[in-house]
């Protein structure tokens, strides 16, 4: 069921036509989505919520370019990812989205600093000067303009994920999104964080997909679409 | 910040297990380098050998003797220029007869003519000379024993049995590597006397030096064929052909000496390999991560070789670290020392160690292709579930 505006009159970012997933199990089909349709605004900030099984990770998946559909067509930020090589969609996800997980998935031998310059390694003709100023000041958009030289385990898990939130927007990308970003979380943290995320949308413009089970952590989105085995609900 | 940096920091995750491969890095390319010494210094021993030498034996075997008066003969014969002889006693040091070491019985004044490479002051020269029972000793065994110049002495014969005192007359050292310095060399006339009248006047080898180097091989035919016709028949050879003959039969050894060097590579190539595909493992989760964000397969293949070439490199320059003091001073120097003939030079050559390097880098980063393999084919959105 879709609630509230979808984006103030902008284009569409994200277009999803017919599209089906299916995984093998054996000799046996799983149809994880089914003839799904669905258009995000650019600037949204959209929410997807479902069961367990009910095909909102491989969505997301879907959208972020990390899988292709069995059928259908994705269209993310002008590309069509169906279309796209492993290589391509590599490059596509390096240019236009940030991902934000549940379990922050930081580098423990890196720095917070240096884990939010990873992805600015794949940028060509970026001096480290550059990278390492850009890194800085993603960090100080999270408001960890102190922790620049920690290391993960020397971070609370709401730091942690502020980091995750550094490295996915210091590329500057058009989409984040995030899989149950407030999972781990205890609801403090996890207020800050959703805080963040608003911020991102509301001042910088990012659109963001964020799968997760709280309804809470959903209230922050403008937009939420709720799976059922495969399908979007009405 | 750069993959192959990121790798270095990753290799320190596990800090047991780095150390331990490190170090069998190491170990592997330490005992490479002394196994490849071991085999390069015995094959070119040959090269250290004196060019105007030549030694005569009894054509059967080296354990049957020739009479003396062959090398009186063959001292007048054209081109050679100087001739000593001697006998293998088989001495021990009654109080250590495990411990062995070189005694030979010879002809000192001839001798030291013949070997112009054994050097010792005047005084102990004439010392030796003078004294029927004395014996000139190599440094390297005197150290070893605590023998100084005018102690008595008590070897145990083994081919000439009884206890044979001896009068320590001299030290000795040499100025080539190709004599070894921890051999006794005591008079001939001291044992031949002893002897009962069956066993006088033989001699166990010959050794004559020739004025014209490259007439060696013609000069040694010339000697088998004076003695032809005789009951007892020679066969002479360079100094070089004598080891290169006495190394023939040590073939079998060197090929598996060599084999045994390469096999320890191979094993190490197997550990960095398992370590590698290790950490693989427990950081598909990261290389999930770093997919995500755009980095390519050859990305993380990058990542996973880069560990392996970090372990060869600091494993490699350890073992070199370790290798050159180890062989170069330690076994190195005890082999000069007391099997100078076999090893004159036990020294770690630069292309055994460039070799042994080159060898621990390529085997490392080899054996991790196929965990790199592995961890480029990686699915992303599999590779996210897996949490490390």
């Amino acid at each position: 069921m879709s609630e509230s505006n979808t984006g103030n009159g902008k284009s569409d970012i994200i277009t999803l036509k017919g599209v089906g997933k299916s995984f093998w199990r054996g000799k046996e089909r799983l149809d994880v989505l089914k003839d799904l349709d669905l258009t995000m605004k650019e600037g949204s900030f959209e929410a997807l919520m479902g069961p367990s099984g009910s095909g909102k990770s491989t969505l997301l998946n879907l959208i972020a370019g990390l899988d292709v559909p069995t059928s259908g067509s994705i269209n993310v930020a002008g590309s069509e990812l169906g279309n796209m090589s492993e290589g391509d969609r590599a490059g596509f996800r390096a240019a236009n989205i940030g991902f934000v997980f549940q379990t922050y998935n930081l580098m423990p031998v890196l720095t917070a600093v240096e884990n939010v310059e990873l992805p600015l390694l794949l940028v060509k003709n970026m001096s480290a000067g550059e990278r390492r100023q850009r890194a800085e000041k993603a960090l100080k958009l999270v408001g960890l303009e102190g922790r620049m030289g920690h290391y993960p385990r020397q971070l609370s898990g709401g730091q942690e994920q502020r980091v995750t939130i550094a490295r996915a927007i210091v590329t500057d990308p058009k989409i984040i999104v995030a899989d149950e970003p407030t999972g781990d979380l205890d609801r403090e943290s996890a207020n800050d964080i959703l805080n963040l995320l608003g911020r991102l949308n509301t001042e910088l413009g990012k659109t963001i997909v964020m799968v997760t089970h709280d309804p809470a952590a959903a209230e922050r989105a403008r937009v939420t679409h709720r799976l059922d085995k495969g399908a979007l609900a009405l | 910040m750069t993959l192959t940096g990121i790798a270095a920091r990753n290799i320190g995750r596990n800090k047991l297990r780095t150390t331990i491969t490190v170090i069998v890095v190491a170990v592997s390319t330490l005992f490479f380098i002394m196994l490849r010494t071991v085999v390069w210094s015995w094959t070119s021993a040959s090269e250290f050998a004196k060019k105007d030498r030549i030694a005569t034996r009894h054509k059967v075997s080296f354990v049957m003797q020739l009479p003396k008066r062959y090398a009186e003969e063959i001292a007048q014969m054209p081109g050679v220029t100087a001739v000593s002889y001697a006998n293998w006693f088989g001495g021990k040091d009654p109080r250590d007869e495990n411990d062995f070491f070189a005694t030979i019985a010879t002809d000192p004044a001839s001798l030291l003519k013949v070997y112009p490479e054994i050097k010792t002051p005047e005084a102990q020269k004439e010392a030796w000379l003078s004294d029927r029972r004395g014996a000139l000793i190599g440094d390297a065994l005197a150290k070893k024993k605590g023998w100084k110049v005018g102690d008595k002495i008590t070897l145990a014969g083994s081919i000439y049995p009884g206890n044979w005192d001896f009068n320590v007359s001299g030290i000795y050292t040499t100025t080539t590597t190709n004599v070894d310095r921890s051999t006794v060399w005591f008079h001939w006339d001291y044992l031949n006397e002893s002897l009962p009248e069956r066993r006088k006047d033989m001699v166990g080898w010959i050794v004559s030096n020739i004025s014209d180097p490259g007439a060696s091989g013609r000069i040694s035919k010339e000697v088998d064929a004076k003695f032809e016709e005789r009951d007892l028949q020679t066969i002479t050879m360079s100094e070089a052909a004598l080891n290169q003959s006495f190394l023939g039969m040590f073939s079998a050894i060197l090929k598996a000496i060599d084999l045994v060097s390469v096999v320890m590579i191979a094993i190490m190539g197997l550990i960095v390999g398992n370590t590698i595909a290790m950490g693989v493992r427990e950081r598909t989760n990261e290389y999930g991560v770093l997919r995500a964000i755009g980095f390519l397969p050859k990305h993380v293949a990058q990542f996973v070789l880069g560990e392996a070439l970090v372990i060869g490199i600091v494993g490699g320059l350890l073992g070199l670290a370790l290798g050159y003091p180890f062989v170069n001073f330690g076994v190195g120097r005890f082999l000069e020392e007391n099997m100078g003939q076999m090893f004159p030079q036990f020294r770690v050559q630069p292309q055994i160690a460039a070799l042994a390097f080159g060898l621990a880098l390529l085997l490392a980063v080899v054996s991790a292709i196929l965990p790199a393999r592995r961890a480029a084919k990686l699915q992303v959105v599999e590779s996210l579930r897996r949490v490390g």
